[in-house]
């Protein structure tokens, strides 16, 4: 396939940032093991940046990487995300486990992304009915902060209302307990504990891993009910009013539990209470990382 | 046991199912769910989904279950009570069929077999494995993430099924490679017609895209090579490549319990994991996902084949399919293979 | 201190088994030091009675209580947490307290939307003075998880 526009700008800017000196690395996408398929690319060389791409299946969220040591250990990094990838880059950020100095961050503007399933079916059309439902709900096509910023090529997506993007935690709040406990307990016996939701979390950086603590044994190690039920909620806890929905759990999940039905109400709730939404400023304080008198004191007596 | 050939209509196929069902066995197949393909049982043959190449996940939780209980203790008083954790695999569903998988996934049951047994014997695999037929039907369109006949198998192989049916316009040859299939098929032995191999369409010349004994010939030599570090930049050490995999066995052993009862159980382990070789020391060998990767090469393409002859790997692809970051094993076997 | 755990934990057992596991449904208590215990404490030494169904575990703030002890708690077996602290205003250390609510405020919803019954847990200021306060609030506690149904569905048990 030939170069779009897109990577012609994208493959100037990160040979220029590499000659300069300005990146030692740059993380991008380029072209994956099929057509529909895009797959992370690590150039070093100012040469190689001719393999730099993108397009509207560029899923991954290349934000994962800058947790990695090996990856760490460059430097300096040009990074090209989406505006949902670019939210994590800000959270790292804030969090200070990376310096706003040491980063590029080349926006790619994004009209959505198409499912992985789906592509490999052979999908190539954007629509409402074939993007993640990140895409129907968010509001950062142009990511709130960049240092270089590509724009889309691709049409605008028409929504026409008929998708609704989680519609099931609407559904799941209305429910009893005993409901609610039926469907996850359905959805949990279904994990494997390969824990690939934490490890493709842009987020998930703790270098030793609430489950590898045995000292005592927090979560129960069996890939049962309870023990899976304990890690995908205490996963869940520990990405509340962090997790920016880049979806990647979700999409990483080998026997697709819906975990971004989690994540998604978790966000929301953390909104209605303290008006806090992850993601969008560098400079903002972490929610759980500040209080106010006059939070939510309802439930407690 | 020589193998016998039978000639089965679609419809007298379905009608085989059925009445295996309906004798008491517990059919697996690949059904629809959540908007994939995986193994589940079956209550009837309709329910199963045979038109897809493989479902998301192989079926090795039916031989090697991601929890398994290998005992349970219990204090009462002074008294203490162990129950064998075997007892509950041989209460088991004796009698289960996988139904409509395809010889890849068949492959991967002898080939875990020699791990389990070339040393200690593990009981509980052997109980399962002993229980389980295999009935399989040969691929007539791999897609481009297939690579089993490098493997030394094909899409038509019979390695490891017990019945392998081969598809020939609206009728099914049935090729019987074992006594377990035998006696799954003879109560309705009415329903197939014995026929001779002649008969049988013979199998394609499965093309190969690289020689695997040329990349293990590669990883003899270069367990130092950059290529191992650089390629695996982007593997985020997720795992899902070996808990997808049908051969990848490895597990971890785990104590669960309290005061009054507790359980010796086996999960399934990845080494993709950085605690997966981290010692006590704080030591990890290790290091990088680079060098990570790497052992899941070594231990597919040479460390297993050194030691039974085989490859720990049956080309069925599922490790490049379902790859969050499309690392894909093919392209890697090709590159090592090329690099020799 | 684990062995030392391990033997009073013990102690407990063979006392509790004799008198015919009275105590159940039980609940565990997540204090902190400065406010809510000393308010037990109070209670105790005023000989106010309230309900034995619950253990008491003291920690040095609420801001020290971390939703693991809660997950730990139930998959002991459990009926229901209690977590008490110092009134807004009151903490020891100045704010673990409204840390402590941030945190609780999105954890219980979490445990309510994955199907946790939320009567099951429970939270409140108990300051140094107010022994009656924590003797209804164990005893409203305990009356309303012995409302409920004697087998818990949940996901911390197995089905």
């Amino acid at each position: 396939m030939a170069n779009t526009k897109t990577d012609e700008k994208l493959q100037k800017i990160a040979k220029e940032l590499l000659e300069s000196g300005e990146a030692n690395l740059f993380i991008g996408y380029t072209k994956g093991s099929n057509p529909q398929r895009m797959r992370p690319v690590f150039i070093t060389k100012p040469e190689e940046a001719e393999k730099l791409s993108f397009s509207r299946h560029a899923v991954q969220d290349l934000a994962v990487f800058l947790k990695k040591q090996e990856v760490k250990k460059f430097g300096k990094i040009g990074i090209a995300v989406k505006g949902c990838d670019e939210k994590a880059v800000n959270t790292l950020i804030q969090e200070y486990q990376i310096s706003r100095d040491d980063i590029k961050i080349i926006g790619m503007q994004c009209n959505g992304v198409i499912k992985q399933n789906l592509a490999d079916k052979g999908e190539t059309e954007v629509s409402e009915y074939t993007v993640y439902d990140k895409c129907l709900i968010c509001r950062e096509h142009t990511p709130v902060l960049y240092d270089f910023l590509i724009e889309t090529e691709e049409p605008e997506l028409s929504l026409s209302g008929n998708v609704k993007p989680y519609a099931e935690i609407e559904k799941l709040e209305s429910m009893s307990a005993e409901e609610k406990n039926a469907f996850w307990a359905q959805e949990f016996d279904k994990c494997i504990k390969c824990y690939a939701c934490r490890q493709a979390c842009p987020l998930c950086y703790c270098s030793r891993c609430i489950v590898e603590k045995n000292m005592p044994q927090w979560i129960d190690t069996n890939s049962e009910e309870t023990g899976n039920a304990q890690w995908n909620l205490i996963r869940a806890y520990h990405l509340s009013g962090r997790c920016i929905g880049c979806g990647e759990c979700e999409r990483a999940c080998p026997v697709n539990i819906p975990l971004m039905l989690i994540n998604e109400k978790m966000a929301k709730d953390v909104y209605n209470l303290f008006g806090y939404k992850s993601g969008l400023d560098i400079n903002a304080k972490p929610v759980f990382g500040v209080f106010s008198e006059s939070d939510f004191n309802d439930f407690i007596k | 046991m020589e193998e016998k050939y039978f000639e089965i209509s679609a419809e007298n196929l379905k009608r085989f199912v059925d009445s295996v069902i309906s004798g008491g066995f517990e059919v697996i197949a690949p059904v629809n769910k959540d908007g994939d393909v995986f193994y589940g049982k079956i209550e009837k043959f309709d329910d199963a989904n045979l038109d897809i190449l493989l479902p998301k996940m192989s079926y090795k939780e039916y031989l090697l279950p991601k929890t398994e209980t290998l005992f349970e203790y219990s204090f009462s008083g002074m008294d203490t009570a162990i129950k064998d954790g075997i007892e509950a695999v041989a209460g088991e569903n004796q009698k289960r069929v996988i139904f409509g998988g395809r010889p890849c996934d068949a492959a991967a049951g002898p080939i875990m077999e020699k791990v389990f047994n070339w040393d200690y014997k593990d009981e509980f695999f052997n109980e399962r494995f002993k229980n389980l037929t295999i009935v399989s039907i040969a691929c007539e369109k791999p897609d481009n993430y297939c690579f089993c006949a490098e493997m030394q198998l094909s899409p038509e192989s019979s390695y490891g099924s017990d019945i392998l049916l081969k598809k020939s316009g609206a009728q099914y040859f049935a090729v019987v490679t074992s006594e377990k299939g035998l006696n799954l098929i003879n109560p309705y032995i009415n329903l197939f017609k014995e026929t001779t191999k002649a008969q049988v369409p013979a199998d394609k010349d499965w093309k190969k895209l690289f020689e695997i004994e040329k990349a293990k010939s590669f990883l003899d030599k270069n367990f130092e090579h950059n290529y191992f570090q650089d390629r695996f930049l982007s593997c985020i050490g997720c795992g899902v490549c070996t808990y997808t995999c049908p051969t990848c066995h490895c597990f971890d052993i785990q104590d669960e319990g309290n005061l009054k009862e507790g359980r010796r159980i086996r999960n399934w382990d990845s080494c993709q994991f950085g605690i997966f070789t981290l010692h006590t020391s704080g030591h990890n060998p290790r290091v990088t996902q680079g060098d990570r990767y790497r052992q899941r090469l070594m231990h597919k393409f040479k460390i297993y084949s050194e030691k039974f002859d085989k490859y720990l790997c049956v080309g069925c692809g599922r490790c490049s399919r379902n790859c969050p970051e499309d690392i894909d094993i093919k392209e890697i076997a090709k590159d090592l293979a090329g690099m020799a | 201190m684990e062995g030392k755990d391990v033997e009073k934990e013990k102690q407990e057992e063979g006392s509790e088994l004799s008198a015919g596991n009275q105590s159940e449904p039980r609940l565990i208590a997540f204090v902190c030091n400065w406010c809510t215990y000393n308010g037990a404490d109070l209670a105790g030494t005023s000989r106010m009675k309230y309900s034995d169904n619950v253990r008491v575990i003291k920690l040095p703030c609420t801001g020290r209580i971390d939703p693991l002890f809660i997950v730990e708690a139930f998959k002991k077996g459990a009926k229901g947490v209690l977590v008490s602290g110092c009134h807004p205003g009151d903490c020891h250390y100045t704010s673990g307290n409204y840390h402590s609510r941030r945190k609780y405020a999105t954890f219980r919803d979490l445990l309510g939307y994955l199907g946790v019954d939320l009567n099951r847990v429970e939270f409140s200021w108990i300051s140094a003075s107010e022994g009656n306060k924590w003797v209804a609030v164990i005893n409203e506690f305990t009356d309303k998880i012995k409302s409920l149904p004697a087998q818990t569905t949940d996901i911390f048990t197995k089905k």
